[in-house]
C-alpha cells in the first residue's frame, strides 16, 4: 500500500478492517525487523570500550576520533561486577574499565591480557606510584592501566545537614534525623567498603565478624535511604532539590553542584574516604588489538585528562594533565597533583580473595531483598 | 485447497516411476491428511517457538538444578536452590510483593480500560480506528521514556509537586508519590493500559446489540442491563485482559528499580540480581522457575474461577 494513498483513504474512512490489519501487519514486521537492522549497524569495525555508564563521553578519547574519524563502540555498565559476569558469558569487548582491585579476580578468571605499553606514547608521562599500585603488575607486565583516581565520600547540603559541631563522618548516613533524605550509590562497590570504614574493618583481613557486623550496619541504614543511586543525574537532582541532603558519591556529584550554586560539601570524613584508583584493562580475547592500544593511549593523553579533572574532579593518571590547570583551579576543583597525597589519606580499596568477593556480592543481594 | 489437492496428485502420477516411489508416496500422505498439512503451515512459527521459548526454559530448568561454586556451576542435580528460596522468608516476602503488586495493577488497570473500551465500543460512533490508533499512541515512545515520564511527574519537584506548592495546597512536596509500591503500580497500570482495552473493546464490539433491546423492552434498568447483558458478555474480553497485564508485570524489573526505591522492589529485580551482581545463575534460575509456577497456578485458579462463575454463577 503506499502511505499517501492510505493516509487518504483513512481520511476518506474508505479503509477496511482488512487493510487496516495488513498495515499493522506491516508496522509490525518492521518494528520486529529494526532490532536486526540496527544491529548490523553498530557492527562497526572499532574498538569496543565497555565502560561504567555516564563514561560514554567523546571529550575521553579525543585522540582515537582523531585518528579514525569515529568513536570506539560503547557499551556501557553501571556495576563492576555486572561487566564481569557479562564478559565470562562470553560478551565481546577490547578494553573494559574496573578499577585496581578487580585486576587479580578478572586474571584468574582468564579474562585478561597484558598490555604493550610500549605503544602508548603517553605512557612515560604517568605518575610512576600509580603505575605500580598492587596487583595490576608483575614481572614486568602490566594488566592495567590506571585512568584516574580519586575518592567516594559523603556529599552533603551544608545548609539542610545540620552537623551539631560534630567533625564530618561516614555516620552522616546513619543519621536518623534524616530518616528518608540519605542516598547510597547502587553497588556493593562501593557501598559495602564505605560501610566497612564506618565499622572499623581493615581491608588487609576481612573476617566473618567483620562482615556480619557490615551487613547490621547496612541493614539499619537502608531503612534510612530515599533510594539507592544508579545513575548520577537522579542524585544531582535529588540533592539539588533537597529531596536528599546527604548521600554517598564520587567527587562529580559536589562539583556538578557547586558549579550549579547548590550548598553542598564534599565531606573530609574522619574515618577516611574510600580511595581507589580505576583504569583499563584489555580482554584475552580483544578483536582490535591495534585500535585498542590507540584507545589508551587516546584515554592516557593530557586532553582526555582535561576532562577528567576539569568535569568529573577525579585525578588523572598522566601527570601532565595538571599542567592543563592553574593552581587556583585545581585548588577550587578540591584537586592536588600528589596522587599518593589523596590515596593514602583514604582507605585504600584492595583485592580480596574470591570467597570474600563473592560473599559481599551475595549478602548485597540479601540486603535488596530485604526491605 | 480442493483445487490445489488435485493438481498435486495429478502432477504425482505425472511423474517418472523412478521418482514414484518413497517420496511420492510421502507427498501423497501429506496431501491427504489434513492434520500433516495443518502442522506443515504451522511448522515455521512451531520451529520458532521450540527455538525460542521452549529450549530456553529446559535450559532454565535444568540450570536451576545445577549448583554455583565461586566462579564455576556445577552440573548435577541438586534442590539446594529451591531449598534455599524455601528457606529464605525474605525471598517469599518479595515473591509475594510482586504478586500482590501485579494483582493490584491488573486491577486498576481493568477498572480504567473498561470505561474507555466501552466508550469506544458504543459511543463512538464515527472514526473508531482513529481512536483506537490514539489508545496506542503512548506505545509510539519507548517504555523507558513513560516510566522517566511518570518518575517527572510524581518526583519531589515533579509535575505534582510543584503544582500542589504553587497553588499553596501543600507546605512540603508529597514524599510518598515516588519510591515506593504505589509509583510502580501506578507506572504499570499506565504503561499497560492498552493491553487491557484492546480485548475488552473487541469482546463489547462483538456484543449483539439486539440483547440489550430485548433487556430494556423486558424491563431492566441501565444498571441492570449492564450486569446482566453486556459485563458477562464482555468476560471474555476482562479474563483476557486480566491475563495480558498480570502475567508479565510480575517479572517486571524496570519499574520497580526506577520507581520503586529501597521498599517496592520485586522478584525480577532479585532474579537480574542473581544473573549480574551476585553471580548465582542457578538460584537465578529457580527463582525465575519458582515465579513461573506461582504465577501458572494463579492463572489455572483463575480461570477456574471464572469459568465456574460462567456456568454456575458466584
Amino acid at each position: 500500500m503506499d502511505i499517501k494513498d492510505t493516509i487518504k483513504r483513512i481520511q476518506n474512512r474508505e479503509l477496511s478492517r482488512r487493510d487496516l490489519g495488513k498495515a499493522f501487519a506491516a508496522v509490525g514486521l518492521s518494528a520486529a525487523m529494526m532490532p536486526v537492522f540496527s544491529k548490523t549497524g553498530m557492527a562497526s569495525d572499532e574498538a569496543i570500550y565497555y565502560t561504567w555508564a555516564g563514561y560514554d563521553v567523546p571529550e575521553m578519547w579525543p585522540g582515537y576520533v582523531e585518528k579514525y574519524g569515529v568513536a570506539p563502540q560503547l557499551p556501557t555498565y553501571g556495576d563492576v561486577e555486572e561487566a564481569f559476569t557479562k564478559i565470562r558469558a562470553g560478551f565481546d569487548v577490547d578494553v573494559v574499565h574496573p578499577c585496581s582491585n578487580n585486576v587479580p579476580r578478572w586474571r584468574s578468571a582468564d579474562l585478561l591480557q597484558p598490555i604493550d605499553t610500549s605503544r602508548l606514547s603517553n605512557w612515560p608521562d604517568v605518575i610512576p606510584a600509580l603505575k605500580v599500585v598492587e596487583g595490576t603488575q608483575e614481572n614486568g607486565e602490566q594488566w592495567f592501566i590506571p585512568w584516574e583516581w580519586g575518592q567516594t565520600s559523603v556529599t552533603y547540603r551544608t545548609d539542610l545537614f545540620d552537623l551539631q559541631g560534630q567533625p564530618e563522618s561516614w555516620g552522616m548516613l546513619w543519621d536518623d534525623r534524616y530518616s528518608g533524605r540519605l542516598s547510597i550509590i547502587d553497588a556493593a562497590e562501593d557501598s559495602w567498603w564505605c560501610a566497612a570504614i564506618y565499622a572499623g574493618v581493615d581491608f588487609a583481613n576481612v573476617t566473618d565478624e567483620d562482615m556480619a557486623k557490615v551487613m547490621d550496619l547496612l541493614r539499619k541504614q537502608q531503612e534510612l535511604l530515599r533510594f539507592r543511586q544508579s545513575d548520577s543525574t537522579t542524585l544531582v537532582q535529588a540533592l539539588a532539590t533537597g529531596e536528599v541532603v546527604a548521600a554517598m558519591t564520587w567527587s562529580d556529584v559536589p562539583t556538578a553542584l557547586i558549579a550549579e550554586g547548590v550548598p553542598v560539601k564534599f565531606a573530609n570524613v574522619k574515618e577516611g574516604g574510600l580511595t581507589w584508583v580505576c583504569g583499563l584493562v584489555l580482554a584475552k580475547d580483544a578483536q582490535h588489538y591495534d585500535k585498542a592500544h590507540d584507545l589508551l593511549d587516546a584515554l592516557l593523553s593530557p586532553e582526555s585528562g582535561r576532562f577528567c579533572i576539569g568535569v568529573n574532579a577525579y585525578g588523572h593518571s598522566n601527570a601532565k594533565s595538571f599542567d592543563l590547570f592553574s593552581e587556583e583551579e585545581l585548588v577550587a576543583l578540591g584537586m592536588t597533583k600528589n596522587a599518593t597525597e589523596v590515596l593514602d589519606a583514604g582507605v585504600f580499596l584492595i583485592a580480596q580473595p574470591e570467597e570474600i568477593e563473592q560473599k559481599i556480592n551475595r549478602d548485597w543481594g540479601e540486603l535488596i531483598s530485604e526491605l | 485447497m480442493t483445487s490445489s489437492q488435485s493438481h498435486g496428485t495429478l502432477s504425482v502420477a505425472a511423474e517418472p516411476a523412478a521418482q514414484g516411489g518413497r517420496l511420492g508416496r510421502l507427498r501423497r500422505l501429506y496431501l491427504r491428511s489434513e492434520a500433516l498439512r495443518g502442522y506443515g503451515l504451522l511448522s515455521p512459527t512451531l520451529v520458532l517457538m521450540l527455538l525460542s521459548i521452549g529450549a530456553p526454559l529446559v535450559l532454565l530448568l535444568m540450570l536451576s538444578f545445577w549448583t554455583q561454586d565461586l566462579l564455576e556451576i556445577t552440573p548435577g542435580f541438586s534442590l539446594d536452590n529451591y531449598a534455599t528460596f524455601a528457606e529464605k522468608e525474605n525471598y517469599q516476602k518479595l515473591l509475594w510483593r510482586s504478586l500482590k503488586i501485579s494483582g493490584f495493577v491488573t486491577i486498576l488497570t481493568v477498572l480504567l480500560a473498561y470505561p474507555m473500551a466501552y466508550f469506544i465500543a458504543f459511543h463512538v460512533k464515527k472514526n473508531k480506528f482513529m481512536w483506537i490508533i490514539l489508545i496506542t499512541v503512548p506505545f509510539w515512545t519507548s517504555y523507558l521514556l513513560r516510566v522517566f515520564a511518570w518518575k517527572i511527574v510524581l518526583g519531589y519537584n515533579g509535575v505534582i509537586n510543584s503544582g500542589l506548592t504553587s497553588l499553596g495546597w501543600i507546605e512540603a512536596p508529597l514524599e510518598f508519590l515516588l519510591y515506593n509500591p504505589f509509583a510502580v503500580v501506578l507506572t504499570l497500570a499506565h504503561a499497560w493500559a492498552a493491553f487491557a482495552i484492546l480485548p475488552i473493546y473487541v469482546s463489547l464490539e462483538k456484543i449483539d446489540k439486539s440483547l440489550l433491546e430485548a433487556a430494556t423492552i423486558l424491563g431492566d434498568g441501565p444498571v441492570m442491563r449492564f450486569f446482566r447483558v453486556t459485563l458477562p458478555l464482555s468476560m471474555a474480553g476482562v479474563v483476557a485482559a486480566c491475563l495480558l497485564v498480570f502475567i508479565p508485570t510480575v517479572g517486571d524489573y524496570v519499574t520497580p528499580a526506577l520507581l520503586g526505591g529501597p521498599k517496592g522492589l520485586m522478584i525480577g529485580n532479585l532474579i537480574q540480581l542473581q544473573f549480574a551482581k551476585a553471580n548465582n545463575w542457578p538460584l537465578g534460575a529457580a527463582l525465575s522457575m519458582v515465579s513461573l509456577l506461582s504465577i501458572t497456578l494463579i492463572v489455572c485458579a483463575f480461570l477456574w474461577f471464572t469459568k465456574r462463575v460462567r456456568t454456575q454463577g458466584l
